[in-house]
């Protein structure tokens, strides 16, 4: 094992160029397969990230709808989603923990002390924190006294800060007029970032400088100041465990329906939808570059079986003398099975080096745009598991690859095979 | 009287041996019952035309092929229906072979070629190349250790094959035309090598074409159409030539 293991090495050494073209096929499958894995758990890391930013997937959605075809000629009558639907929520639906009204306001502008800023507007209550999975930086959210006295209190997003007060200033309990109003901040949220590493730039741009650029107030605040019904925008609950996501969702419906004296004029949608329709596109991913990746290994294998097969015909009496001075057929398959492992591990391993490469220079063309492939990028790693996978998957193809050559070479009659010129 | 007995048991013996290849419809009769023992301490050249069976009797008697019936017995063991491993054993253990090609391996040392048949006979790494550089200094080769077989003479690497067949202490030494691709000086010295050896009791088996080389072993078998013809003792001519020159060894 040993020396076989030596002599090996010192064959594929005495035939360098023909050692690297024979593994170039593992090299770019290893490669390829172990990028391909690291770019789609980028994608997925990145996706599961989203997906917490928008609440994780214990978070249902309830938006409203147009009537389904049977109903249609009723639409007219349709209620939409009304503060009373939040009371037969509580108590229809159990399972909903948080219950999160939101009534979008419109864009207005906020000014203070000479500073004017746009800015949008949401009426919502104090579960709003809990089922974005949001947190304060500074004083308190929305309470519920805040709902039942409807006051003009407020809370704002790291952008409407940045704008309407100065560096060293704190907003809590200042006066800030939206509207023709004039509101207390009695609060502001934490920096919303998407993606995993929170850089600045996500503040301003893309959904980062959406979520940033809200002020929050009472739903009936909102209510009673810009609205001439109990219309809701949308709501949202969240359920304490991902096991009674579906349960909660019938439970939903069956209130909603209730409440909406039997108009299915609204929706209950969950993330874990998004989460399954993103799982598909990812084993696509996954069959399609993976298929690619085992291709190449395959081709990989069957070069590098030629290039042995090559290689024994050209030590044809090598062999033979090995045997005539003791080694049993069992020796000689060892000598070149080890030898095509070695050969397959050896581009196993610089394929390995090569996908680092790979990975470097996505990441240095994708890191350059904007947005969520940047986000990609940022989120990708070759992870150990999936480098040895990789190493697994070439000393496998050397084992495969290497049994029929050895198997030729332990054939060999020792006395034919030193009568070889 | 004891002494004399075990000297007597014959290193080799081969019974009626024979080895038919067939070729299509023909039958090719390269051994056709070939009796001969071989002792301890002998020296035995063997001549024949080409095609007589000589080279067909040295692989059998090394290991490297079975008989198609006959018997041959080795060491006092009958080993004429051994299988492929036991045979391999015998080749890593009990036999030294020299080729006429030498067949060094290109890519090992010196050393590493004279180690070989010790790591198929699983020798401890060490003792391996403790026994490799003795063998090497028998063959006054010692210096040489770490070169490759490319960088040495014809005649140098005849040594390190001799030092290859011997490095296991084997019970016999088979070579088939050691002397074919050397020049009259390094003949001689092979041939001062083998008489060397034979004097320690390794008894030799060497296939020649040439009667003059024959001359210098102590017993003579003629082969012709895979059979004994001859087999007869004579007085080795090493003795009287052991200060000859080349001329000498040509003028015999
Ligand atoms: N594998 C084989 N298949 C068929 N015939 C063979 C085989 N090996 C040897 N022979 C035949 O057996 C006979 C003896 O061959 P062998 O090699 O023993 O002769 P030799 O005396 O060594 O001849 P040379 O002096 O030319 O080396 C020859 O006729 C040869 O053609
Ligand atoms: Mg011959």
């Amino acid at each position: 094992m040993y020396s076989a293991f030596f002599n090996g090495l010192s064959e594929i050494w005495a035939h360098k160029m023909r050692s690297l073209l024979s593994m170039s096929g593992i090299i770019l499958g290893v490669a390829a397969l172990v990028a391909m894995v690291s770019v789609v758990q980028g994608m997925v890391g990145q996706f599961r990230g989203f997906i917490e930013m928008q609440g994780g997937i214990e978070k249902i959605t309830i938006s409203t709808e147009s009537l389904p075809k049977e109903q249609e000629h009723l639409q007219d009558s349709a209620p939409g989603l009304r503060v009373v639907d939040i009371e037969a929520i509580r108590k229809l639906a159990p399972l909903a923990s948080h219950i999160s009204p939101e009534i979008s306001v419109r864009w207005t502008s906020f000014s203070r002390n000479g500073k004017e800023f746009n800015a949008r507007v949401t009426g919502t209550m104090s579960d709003w924190l809990v089922v974005n999975k949001r947190t304060v930086q500074k004083g308190r959210f929305l309470s519920d006294e805040d709902e039942i006295s409807r006051a003009k209190v407020c809370v704002l997003g790291t952008l409407i800060v940045e704008e309407l007060f100065g560096e060293n200033e704190d907003p809590i309990g200042e006066a800030i007029k939206i509207g023709g109003e004039w509101y207390t901040v009695v609060g502001v949220l934490n920096q919303y970032s998407t993606g995993t590493n929170a850089n600045a730039k996500n503040s301003r741009r893309g959904p980062g400088g959406f979520m940033n650029r809200g002020c929050y107030i009472p739903l009936h605040t909102a209510i009673s100041n810009y609205q001439s019904n109990d219309k809701l925008s949308a709501l949202y609950v969240r359920v304490s465990s991902v096991n009674e996501l579906d349960e909660a969702v019938s439970q939903l419906d069956a209130a909603l329906l209730q409440s909406h004296n039997g108009f299915q004029d609204f929706s209950v949608s969950t993330n874990e939808e998004m989460l399954e329709e993103f799982k598909k596109t990812e084993q696509s991913f996954m069959i399609s570059l993976g298929g690619v990746a085992l291709i190449s290994l395959f081709i990989g294998g069957i070069g590098i079986m030629n290039v042995m097969l090559a290689a024994i015909n050209e030590r044809i009496r090598e062999i033979g003398v090995r045997k005539a001075v003791g080694a049993t057929s069992g020796d000689i398959f060892m000598q070149f099975l080890i030898e095509t492992v070695l050969i397959s591990t050896l581009g196993g391993l610089i394929g390995l080096a090569l996908s680092g490469g790979i990975i470097s220079l996505i990441m240095l063309v994708m890191s350059s745009g904007a947005g969520m492939t940047s986000n990609i990028a940022s989120s990708m790693t070759i992870e150990p598991s999936v480098m040895l996978v990789g190493f697994a998957f070439s000393v496998t193809i050397g084992i495969v690859s290497g049994i029929f050559p050895a198997l030729r070479a332990a054939r060999l009659d020792p006395i034919e095979a030193l009568r070889y010129e | 009287m004891e002494n004399k007995d075990l000297s007597a048991r014959p290193v080799i013996e081969l019974i009626d041996a024979r080895k038919i290849y067939r070729m299509g419809d023909e039958d090719v009769r390269a051994l056709d019952g070939v009796s001969l023992k071989i002792n301890s301490g002998e020296f035995i050249a063997i001549l024949g035309p080409s095609g007589s069976g000589k080279s067909t009797m040295m692989h059998m008697m090394g290991f490297m092929d079975t008989l198609s019936s006959g018997t041959m017995i080795f060491e006092g063991t009958d080993v004429s229906h051994i299988g492929a491993s036991r045979r391999a054993w015998y080749r890593a253990h009990r036999i030294g072979f020299i080729f006429q090609a030498f067949n060094l391996l290109p890519r090992l040392t010196v050393l590493e070629n004279v180690m070989l048949p010790l790591t198929y006979a699983r020798t401890a790494r060490r003792e391996a190349e403790r026994r490799a550089r003795e063998a090497l200094e028998r063959v006054a080769l010692s210096h040489r250790v770490d070169h490759l077989p490319s960088q040495l003479s014809g005649g140098e690497r005849q040594r390190v094959a001799t030092a290859r067949a011997i490095v296991n202490s084997p019970g016999i030494l088979l070579a088939d035309e050691p002397t074919g691709n050397l020049d009259s000086k390094n003949v001689k010295r092979t041939l001062d090598l083998l008489c060397s050896l034979r004097d320690s009791g390794l008894p030799v088996l060497m296939v020649t074409h040439d009667l003059e080389v024959a001359k210098f072993a102590d017993r003579v078998v003629e082969m012709r159409d895979g059979q004994v013809l001859r087999d007869y003792r004579q007085q080795s001519c090493r003795h009287f030539t052991g200060t000859g020159n080349l001329g000498d060894l040509k003028n015999v």
